[in-house]
């Protein structure tokens, strides 16, 4: 990296630390530390955003549109109407009951032990992925720009457990807004970048057809096929359940938006989200498609994964390499010269030459598919990396490689920023239910604020330190992030139809609900650890909910109610 | 069941939650339908 790049990603990274730290110094209360009770709607709504917006999502999400288009942001239609239901009841019930945890919630409504079992799932499945908050990003970076993932992993992980430790969740949210005005400026200039060099070639609207006649524009798929991945009816369905769930049972983003002033702040800072979190990630995967298009202009490398494997490859067998490499580069020609031919067409407004020129396109397309695929392989075989998964590496190719120097430095910090985002709203979550719902709850009871308030700091350093460790060690497994999901997958939907049960059913009391939540998390693990179904794991959180709501009713109606 | 009071709670939150912010919320969930319709035209048009 050029020594500006440095210098900005440093002073941008350090100054946030710095100012988190400097701007809770004088916290002295526990509601402050745990919760940081003063925060407007307008911090509240970038903390939450900020806490989702993990370093995965802009690097990962711009190679998935680079991959396979638009598709997507279909996951996310569920979770406007998720917020708004969170908004609705969930809110003034936390602060009515003027909750620190959650999980407080269980125990008022049903009891301490039905209270104990959210908490340990939660303790169980965000100590997991913090640490991978962690490791995604260090090993992506580490491995494009050369540095000591060791070094990485520490600098990253200590810079988040200064503020965290000093300022607690005040200090979160604080640093959450300048972590976001940070991610979004970066990301809106590499936008108007790429959208800059694209418009070198062909108009916007030429280049968005280039990406639809592709198939890169197609973000709504209006079928009802169970087998796809992402539909419309999938995304409004299992989005809304998965958001229901992160947002309104999850302390890590429920911590964010009881950190205001008021009902009206949260509320409002949650429908902020509403409003922009689909739009938002609408634009990166549209960023993701334009710079699709780009290397569809200009000649994208054999892969976007370490350039230290293309090396490799080239050195172990010379003369294949360079076999598959012309095939590729004849191939690439051609379509450069459909491209041209297509946009001409569109130029010349004629609809049938336009169609005709788009068939050529797409055949040239895939002939680049298969002579690229081709040269992937060779590669991923010399090298030993088939597992490794080119869509990470596509967007901060295009950033080192396309944009200029100073910006670099402001886009690595964009990823960093966003690593730290969200792992600073894990660790301080983590601390918060080690410290209410284990530490006061079980064992030290009825001692003052600041004895709670340091054994919240330690509490917040030694998650920092377990992360830390786990993401250095954490490529001792095999798929570790997949592992990460379905572990999230097998317990949120039990939580969930806890919380669910709680609002809405007042029938249903402590004892069915208990009993419920084993016997629904028993099966969801029965059904993962056999063969009696073949679902996908993000079915789990439904099936855990729906089980637990109905067995909880059905064991209410049995017992009759005066039974607890 | 728990304490009368705590479900009483429960069950007056779950009355008032939409006092004063229905406008609000028909706003977002609007806002929804209208993204989910500009997808849709652009998926028409340029797929």
């Amino acid at each position: 990296m050029n020594p500006i790049d440095i210098a900005i990603l440093g002073v941008t990274l350090v100054a946030i630390v710095f100012f988190g730290v400097w701007k809770t110094r004088n916290d002295r209360k526990l509601d402050e530390f745990l919760k940081g009770s003063s925060n407007n709607w307008g911090t509240i709504g970038l903390s939450v955003m900020a806490t989702q917006a993990s370093a995965i999502t802009f690097l990962s999400t711009p190679g998935l549109a680079y991959d396979s288009g638009m598709a997507f942001v279909q996951n996310y239609f569920g979770m406007p109407l998720a917020l708004i239901l969170i908004a609705a009841v969930f809110v003034p019930m936390y602060y009515k009951l003027e909750l620190c945890s959650v999980y407080e919630f269980l125990e008022h409504r049903f009891d301490s032990k039905t209270r104990t079992l959210g908490s340990t799932i939660f303790l169980i499945q965000r100590g997991f992925s913090a640490g991978i908050t962690i490791y995604a990003p260090s090993i992506i970076l580490t491995s494009v720009l050369g540095w000591d993932m060791n070094t990485t992993v520490i600098g990253v992980g200590l810079a988040v457990i200064i503020y965290t430790v000093t300022g607690g969740s005040h200090a979160v949210s604080v640093t959450h807004k300048y972590q976001m005005t940070v991610i979004l400026t970066g990301m809106a200039i590499a936008f108007g970048i790429v959208v800059y060099k694209i418009m070198g070639h062909a108009g916007f609207r030429e280049n968005l057809s280039i990406a639809g006649a592709l198939g890169h524009l197609n973000v709504v798929d209006l079928s009802f096929d169970l087998n796809k991945r992402y539909t419309i009816w999938s995304g409004l369905l299992g989005g809304f359940f998965l958001s229901l769930s992160y947002f309104g049972t999850d302390q890590s983003q429920a911590q964010r938006y009881m950190s205001g002033q008021s009902v009206r702040e949260s509320r409002l800072g949650l429908m902020f989200n509403a409003l922009l979190k689909v739009p938002m990630q609408f634009l990166i995967l549209l960023l993701g498609v334009l710079v699709f298009v780009f290397y569809q202009w200009e000649r994208p490398p054999a892969t976007f994964l370490p350039e230290s494997m293309t090396e490799i490859a080239e050195s172990v067998d010379a003369n294949t390499y360079r076999e598959y490499e012309l095939r590729f580069e004849n191939r690439f020609q051609e379509q450069r010269n459909a491209i041209e031919g297509y946009v001409g067409a569109l130029r010349n407004g004629e609809p049938g030459e336009a169609e005709s020129s788009k068939m050529e396109l797409q055949n040239a397309s895939l002939a680049v598919k298969y002579a690229r695929s081709q040269l992937k392989g060779h590669i991923a075989r010399t090298t030993g990396q088939e597992s490794m998964k080119e869509t990470d590496y596509v967007f901060i190719h295009f950033v080192l490689n396309e944009l200029p120097i100073g910006l670099i430095g402001l886009l690595i910090a964009v990823i960093l920023s966003a690593a730290m985002s969200s792992t600073a709203s894990e660790l301080s979550a983590l601390a918060t239910i080690t410290t209410v719902d284990f530490y006061q709850h079980h064992f030290v009871k009825g001692r003052g604020e600041r004895h709670y308030i340091k054994a919240s700091r330690i509490f917040t350093a030694m998650w920092g330190g377990l992360a830390i460790l786990f993401a250095l060690f954490a490529s001792m497994v095999e798929s570790l992030i997949e592992a990460v999901n379905i572990v999230g997958s097998l317990f949120y939907g039990t939580v969930l139809g806890l919380f669910l049960a709680a609002f809405f059913i007042s029938r249903i009391g402590a004892h069915a609900a208990f009993i419920a939540a084993i016997i629904a998390q028993f099966c969801v693990l029965l059904l993962y650890f056999t063969d009696l179904a073949q679902i996908g794991y993000l079915w789990y959180n439904l099936i855990a909910c729906l089980l637990v709501i109905v067995i909880s009713y059905s064991i209410q109606l049995v017992i009759g109610k005066k039974e607890v | 069941m728990k304490s009368d009071p705590e479900i009483e709670i429960v069950k007056s939150v779950r009355k008032e939650c939409f006092k004063g912010w229905t406008g609000l919320y028909l706003i977002v969930a609007g806002a929804l339908v209208a993204q989910i319709a500009f997808f849709v035209w652009l998926t028409k048009t340029f797929d």
